[in-house]
């Protein structure tokens, strides 16, 4: 996620300044060739051509209106997510209670939680297809490591160990039904969290969103200096290539936030949100916990 | 699949997008190989705050959950050249450098980063281009290419594929090319000791694995732009091992072979490495392979 101020044009867009840059070259030449080489046919009516930019206004916003609720929407559920994992952590250490201190059930307490910070991590790599079993390695003991690799998918693996852990502690009697049945329905909004987070993973936009702006961007800009070259003369190229960049722009928009799992800057913050989750639920556990992700150049990760 | 030694890998950042982007192979290598992972910056003199400093920890990290790692700044006037003296001074196995070289005009008239830093370290250097959004990083490694050039002076890059082939459990197939041969370029044969004919070469490197185990041998016609890439996309590369002399291109400044970027999979040139290798594991196999590969160059 950007935080920054100023974009840096060519870290956040570098194929739109070198689009640019082509355009005015092309602007230029044919503006050269109307004034300079006296080729008037190459002067068209502004009429069409402000119609046609109207229309396309209207598609590239309702496009990135479309392409910006995928992305709240996964912010919305990494936000869920960080509420969903406090919540089994007090939940995990409130609702659980052996008749006397039991080593064991604080055991299987701190062994929840860290697999709920296990969970938060997995479901991060697992959203941009990255291994996550170098993290785990240093949170996990071997067994639960080995059941883990067995599974494609390893943040519903964990949450399965999880739900295992949870019939322990109700076969230990440190769970009543009621107490487990709530424990348990915060394991199943953890599952819709996934769903929810997996569905805009693997369901892009359709893909007429995607190929009409961009072939329509690129004939309006390309036709752009057509139309202006009769009334701006020598100043067609800056005029042209101006708005041809509010254009290219919101194309440029949708098409970046369109997808917020997909390791650019683009993308919705998990490593940070991960890491304020993990920083959360240790300090209820009164463990030493790492420190907080700060921003790098501007951007969260 | 053997765990031990863990490779040491240095993985200097610039904080691009894509060194981000690079944290899902060094995920990749961590888990199959095991490693012992330093991120290094190098700041200009006197820029080097806390601000910097922060930026640092904060850069890839999940990387402090894995079994080994540390970062570390260091204030320099030339990046290239402070990576390479922390080269010097700690064997590394590997070094990371992604394509996150100056974009635009700069580009045209600055060295390439990548392509100083495979002539400065002594460690084999990976790199990735475009590959670097589509590869997959498996979570294990399927198939390792190695690109075979019968005028290469060193059998290093071939004993480092062998090496990570036996140390993952994957397929070692050996890749060449053959040039288009026409009355203008039969000129080439009097400098070079590759063949002209696929077939030739083909046959030339499997005679040369004959009694041990032969890797597949995939031979192209053309040149290593269009087709090195096709290649590897058929053989369905996860790594490709490009050896001393092949990397880098020609030209007035010092630039990468232009093929590298293209290539659908990550390389590791191993073009000025002359470290130790020890993360590498050099076992009983690849001393055959060597030879064998020898055996593929006297003839």
């Amino acid at each position: 996620m950007i935080i920054r101020d100023h974009l840096p044009w060519v870290r956040v867009w570098p194929e739109l300044s070198q689009k640019l840059g082509l355009l005015l070259m092309f602007d230029a030449s044919i503006t050269a060739a109307y004034v300079f080489g006296g080729a008037s046919f190459l002067s068209v009516s502004s009429l069409p051509l402000s119609m046609v930019g109207s229309a396309l206004s209207i598609f590239l916003a309702f496009r990135t209106k479309s392409a910006y609720d995928r992305w709240w929407e996964a912010r919305t559920l990494w936000g869920g997510l960080v509420n969903t994992s406090r919540t089994i952590a007090r939940q995990a250490l409130t609702l659980m209670q052996a008749d006397e201190a039991s080593r064991e059930l604080a055991g299987l307490q701190r062994r929840l939680i860290v697999m709920q910070i296990c969970y938060v991590h997995a479901l991060r790599c697992h959203l941009r297809n990255q291994n996550p079993h170098p993290e785990l390695r240093t949170r996990l003991d071997p067994e639960t490591q080995e059941i883990l690799r067995a599974h494609k998918n390893v943040p519903s693996a964990l949450l399965l160990e999880m739900g295992k852990l949870l019939r322990t502690a109700f076969e230990r009697r440190w769970l009543d039904t009621y107490r487990w049945s709530a424990m348990d329905r915060s394991l199943t909004e953890l599952t819709d969290i996934q769903g929810g987070c997996e569905r805009i993973k693997n369901t892009p936009l359709p893909k007429q969103y995607d190929y009409f702006p961009r072939v329509l961007v690129t004939f309006f800009c390309l036709i752009l200096p057509f139309g202006l070259v009769e009334g701006l003369g020598l100043l067609t190229p800056i005029a042209s290539t101006s708005l041809s960049f509010i254009f290219i722009t919101l194309d440029r928009i949708g098409r970046d936030i369109e997808t917020p799992f997909e390791n650019s800057v683009h993308d919705t913050p998990m490593t940070s949100l991960s890491r304020t989750i993990e920083i959360n639920l240790r300090q209820l556990m009164g463990d030493t916990h790492p420190n907080e992700v700060h921003p790098v150049s501007g951007f969260v990760y | 699949m053997q765990r031990n030694p863990d490779m040491r890998l240095l993985f200097p950042t610039s904080f691009s997008d894509a060194c981000f982007r690079t944290s899902r192979a060094v995920a990749q290598l961590a888990d199959i190989c095991g490693i012992h992972l330093t991120i290094a910056h190098v700041a200009k003199p006197g820029a080097a705050t806390i601000g910097t400093r922060r930026e640092l920890d904060s850069f890839m990290a999940e990387a402090d959950h894995y079994d080994h790692c540390r970062r570390v700044l260091i204030e320099a006037a030339d990046p290239v050249e402070a990576i390479g003296e922390l080269c010097d001074h700690e064997n590394f196995d590997l070094v990371l450098a992604p394509a996150s070289d100056r974009l635009g005009l700069q580009r045209l008239i600055s060295a390439s980063t990548r392509a100083r830093l495979i002539n400065r370290c002594k460690a084999p250097v990976w790199t990735a281009g475009k590959c670097l959004d589509r590869s997959l990083f498996k979570s294990s490694i399927q198939t390792i290419a190695c690109l075979l050039d019968f005028d290469c002076p060193t059998d290093n890059h071939l004993r480092l594929a062998s090496a990570l082939a036996w140390r993952t459990g994957a397929k070692l197939r050996v890749v060449t090319l053959v040039s288009d041969a026409d009355e203008g370029t039969l000129v080439n044969s009097l400098y070079s000791r590759a063949p002209l004919m696929p077939d030739v070469a083909a046959a030339q490197i499997r005679s040369a694995f004959v009694g041990l185990h032969c890797p597949e041998v995939d031979v192209a016609v053309g040149d290593a732009v269009t087709e090195l890439p096709r290649m590897l996309s058929r053989c369905d590369a996860d790594v490709a091992f490009i050896g001393p002399g092949q990397a880098l291109g020609g030209g007035w400044s010092t630039r990468l072979a232009p093929y590298l970027d293209r290539l659908p999979c990550p390389a590791i040139c191993v073009d000025g490495a002359s470290a130790s290798f020890e993360g590498w594991s050099f076992q009983a196999g690849d001393s055959r392979a060597v030879a064998a590969h020898g055996q593929a160059m006297a003839s």
